[in-house]
């Protein structure tokens, strides 16, 4: 009786295993399937001119859709996503910058597909010595 | 339409994941033993760490996993090569050839039960047809042997340590013997019946197996199916109705 009831015991171990795996692997080949998502990103912006400073208010958010496999995309409203722009080599006056421009850090299968402001404008002014 | 195509989307992925379930578990039934259990629970580990790798876009994990995983199938393919060879072979073989083995099966059945009845020796066959009789079955002796004559009447001389019981035949193999079987709680059965017989009937009325009987004091054959007896004439008549009873593919 003891062999029976392994018997079932295997059979049904075999079975749920089999159901587990099948799932997973279908759950690693659907999660791999491209998806979008609107993600509302802080504007960041970094290496300002020494002598230079924000005249007024500048863009805090951006609206970027984005586009990748969607098991990569479950996590990004929890990570610290920002929308970098490089001041670098920036002149005193209004700054119109395209969104094309702007870094954002997301894994490399990851595409911004569009930006909505898709320019930044604000104004840079110089700093008054005293 | 877009509500359409959502409704295809779903029941191509419902198809998708049921055919997965199928084929998986289909390749699993063709491993046998613990081992078999530990792989899948293995291979179930590694492709949820997988998973888990890419959610946490853990690259290191990532690629050790998936190299594990790839060669994998060639570690399996070398395991299991015994198991693998004996499904390859099983499907390659021809219908006729199967029809051949169901007759051969048939016929040493047909056989022992003519020794064993000239002999008045009891016997009790029990072949399974589409409903599993495991649950069914106490005690038991597991064999795994092809049917023949000699050895169905070797199993049941007086002396022989597994003589009392049934003698299981599934997918055409000699599976058990020494098998203890329900008997039937009837009360319109004839008390005149012996244990085998009350045996045959009980199993007969909860599976849709087929049971061979030979009764020691009047060195009778009959067959039981639902629970009802028919006794047979002569050997020839056995082999036929048998032939009517079993179809092939249970025996396969």
């Amino acid at each position: 009786m003891t062999a029976h009831v392994k018997g079932h015991e295997w059979l049904k171990g075999v079975k749920f295993l089999s159901v587990l795996l099948a799932v997973l692997i279908w759950l690693s080949v659907i999660l791999e399937r491209p998806g979008e998502m609107l993600l509302v990103l802080p504007v960041n912006l970094h290496r300002m001119p020494a002598g230079l400073k924000l005249d007024g208010g500048a863009p805090a958010e951006v609206e970027v859709v984005v586009s990748g496999p969607r098991i990569l995309l479950f996590l990004l409203p929890f990570r610290q996503t920002r929308c970098d722009i490089d001041l670098a080599g920036a002149q005193p006056g209004l700054q119109q910058v395209s969104m094309k421009e702007a870094e954002f850090n997301l894994d490399p299968e990851i595409k911004v597909m569009h930006v909505a402001p898709a320019t930044a404008s604000f104004t840079l002014a110089t700093k008054n010595k005293y | 339409m877009n509500s359409f195509l959502q409704n295809i989307g779903i029941l191509r992925d419902l198809v998708d994941l049921s055919l997965a379930i199928l084929i998986v578990s289909r390749l699993a039934r063709l491993l046998k033993g613990v081992l078999a259990l530990r792989i899948l629970a293995i291979l179930s580990g590694l492709v949820a760490l997988h998973l888990l790798a890419r959610f946490f876009s853990l690259q290191t994990v990532r690629l050790i996993v998936d190299l594990i995983l790839a060669s994998s199938v060639v570690g399996l393919a070398v395991i299991f090569q015994t198991d693998i060879r004996r499904a390859f072979a099983t499907l390659a073989r021809s219908r006729t050839e199967k029809d051949v083995e169901m007759s051969d099966v048939i016929d040493e059945l047909v056989f022992a039960v003519a020794g064993l009845a000239q002999k008045k020796i009891g016997a009790l066959i029990v072949i399974e047809r589409a409903i599993s009789v495991d649950s069914y079955l106490a005690v038991g002796t597991d064999i795994d042997a092809k049917v023949t004559s000699e050895l169905i009447s070797s199993i049941f001389l007086p002396y022989s340590p597994i003589h009392d019981g049934a003698v299981i035949i599934q997918h055409g193999k000699l599976t058990k013997a020494g098998c203890f079987l329900p008997l039937t709680q009837n009360l319109e059965v004839s008390k005149s019946l012996g244990t085998r017989h009350r045996a045959a009937i009980g199993l007969t009325e909860l599976v849709d197996a087929v049971v061979v009987v030979v009764s020691e004091e009047t060195g009778t054959a009959s067959v039981i199916v639902g629970g009802k007896k028919t006794d047979v004439i002569d050997m020839p008549s056995l082999g036929k109705t048998l032939r009517r009873l079993v179809e092939p593919r249970w025996l396969k």
